[in-house]
C-alpha cells in the first residue's frame, strides 16, 4: 500500500512539473525535433493555402506520406518529404497573394 | 502565423475585385478580338465548336460521329424521361423549358451568389424527391443536356448588373486568369494565349464558346460530365487541387466564362474528344 501510495505521489508530481513547464520546454536538450518542425510549417500552410483554394494537387498526399514515413522509421525520407510540402505551400501562398490581381494580357 | 498568412492572401484575393471599373461588353470584346488575331480563320459563330472550328481533321472525325448516332443520345433522352419522373416541371425554373438553360448563369442580388444550371437541377431535384443529386456526373448532366437541348440555337445573353454580379464576375475573372498549381498555370494560358496550338498530342480548345456545348460528352470520360466536372480536370492537369463542383469560386468563373461567350449559340452537339 505504501509502494502504491508512493508510486502515485512521484507521478502525480511528475507530471505537475511537466505540465508547469509547458511546450516551451525542449526534453531533446538542445536539438529540436527537425521533422516536427518541418510538417507543422507544411501543415499550417497548407491549411492556409486551401482556405485560399489555391492549394496544390499533391501536397495533402504528401503530407500523409511524411507522416507515414516518419512512423516507419524512414526520418531522412519524412523529412525530405516533410519540406518538400511545406515548400509547396509556400508557393501555392504566393500565387494566391496575387491571384486577385490576375487579367488577361491583351 | 497561420491568421497572418490567411490575412494576406485574402488580402492579396480582394485586389482586383472590386466591381468599379467592370466593364463586361468591352472586355468580351477584347476577348473576341484576342481570337480574331490568333485564329483569324475561324468566324464567330463557330466557336460553339471548340476546337473542331480551329482543326479540320478534328472536325471530320466529329461531323462522323454527329452523322451516326452520337454516344450520348440515348443519355439525353433518359435526361428527359428522367425529368419528367422527377417531377422537376413543377419547379418555377423549368416551367419554360425553351429559355430556361438561356437564364442561367446569374447573379441572385436576394442571396448575393451566383446561381448556375446544375444547381438549380439539384435544388429542384431534392425538393421534389427528398434525396441529394451527384454534382459532376449522372442524373445531373443527363436532366441538364436535355434542359440544354431545348434552347439549342438561343443567344447566351449573361447579364452583369448589380454591384454584386459585377464583384462576382470580377471574382471568376481574376480565377480565370490567375496562376495556379505546380505547373504555375492558369485557365487562360492554355484555353487564350494558345488556343489551337498543340500541347502533346491534343488541340487546345478555345476559351470562348467553352459553355456553349455543356454538359459534354468526352470521350476521355466515356459520359457526359458538367462544366464544373471540366473545371476540376483542368485544375488537376495543372497540379492545383481541383474544388467542389458548384463551389462559389467555379460559380463565379462559370459566370465570367459564359459571359465572354454571350452572342454565340447553346449547341445540342455536345461530342468531345
Amino acid at each position: 500500500m505504501k509502494k502504491l501510495l508512493l508510486t502515485t505521489l512521484a507521478v502525480f508530481a511528475f507530471s505537475a512539473q511537466a505540465d508547469y513547464l509547458g511546450s516551451s520546454h525542449n526534453w531533446n536538450t538542445g536539438s529540436s525535433d527537425p521533422f516536427k518542425a518541418a510538417i507543422t510549417a507544411a501543415e499550417t500552410d497548407y491549411a492556409a493555402a486551401l482556405a485560399a483554394s489555391m492549394a496544390w494537387r499533391d501536397t495533402g498526399k504528401m503530407i500523409k506520406e511524411a507522416h507515414k514515413l516518419q512512423k516507419s522509421g524512414d526520418t531522412a525520407a519524412a523529412l525530405a518529404v516533410a519540406k518538400a510540402a511545406h515548400n509547396q505551400a509556400v508557393n501555392a501562398l504566393s500565387q494566391a497573394a496575387v491571384a486577385g490581381s490576375a487579367g488577361p494580357r491583351f | 502565423m497561420k491568421k497572418l498568412l490567411t490575412a494576406v492572401v485574402s488580402l492579396g484575393l480582394m485586389v482586383g475585385t472590386a466591381s468599379a471599373g467592370t466593364d463586361v461588353e468591352a472586355d468580351r470584346k477584347a476577348f473576341v478580338g484576342h481570337f480574331k488575331s490568333i485564329l483569324p480563320q475561324v468566324e464567330f459563330a463557330d466557336y460553339t465548336n471548340g476546337v473542331y472550328a480551329v482543326d479540320e481533321g478534328s472536325r471530320d472525325q466529329f461531323e462522323e460521329i454527329l452523322d451516326g448516332i452520337p454516344p450520348y443520345e440515348e443519355a439525353v433522352e433518359k435526361g428527359e424521361a428522367e425529368f419528367e419522373k422527377f417531377g422537376l416541371g413543377k419547379c418555377d425554373a423549368f416551367k419554360d423549358l425553351s429559355t430556361a438553360r438561356l437564364n442561367y448563369p446569374y447573379f441572385d442580388d436576394a442571396a448575393g451568389t451566383v446561381v448556375t444550371l446544375e444547381g438549380t437541377i439539384q435544388k429542384c431535384y431534392t425538393e421534389q424527391t427528398g434525396k441529394k443529386m451527384a454534382t459532376m456526373k449522372g442524373k445531373i448532366t443527363r436532366i441538364s443536356s436535355y434542359i440544354s437541348d431545348q434552347a439549342a440555337g438561343g443567344k447566351i445573353d449573361v447579364k452583369v448588373e448589380s454591384d454584386g454580379a459585377k464583384a462576382a464576375y470580377e471574382r471568376g475573372k481574376s480565377f480565370f486568369f490567375a496562376k495556379r498549381g505546380q505547373f504555375n498555370m492558369s485557365c487562360a494560358d492554355c484555353h487564350v494565349y494558345n488556343a489551337g496550338k498543340k500541347a502533346r498530342a491534343d488541340i487546345l480548345s478555345p476559351a470562348l464558346g467553352h459553355t456553349t456545348h455543356v454538359p459534354m460528352y468526352r470521350a476521355k470520360w466515356g459520359g457526359l460530365g458538367t462544366l464544373h466536372r471540366r473545371y476540376g480536370g483542368c485544375l488537376k492537369n495543372m497540379r492545383a487541387k481541383p474544388l467542389m463542383a458548384q463551389s462559389s469560386e467555379y460559380r463565379d468563373m462559370e459566370f465570367y466564362h459564359q459571359a465572354m461567350s454571350n452572342g454565340l449559340e447553346i449547341t445540342a452537339d455536345r461530342y468531345r474528344k
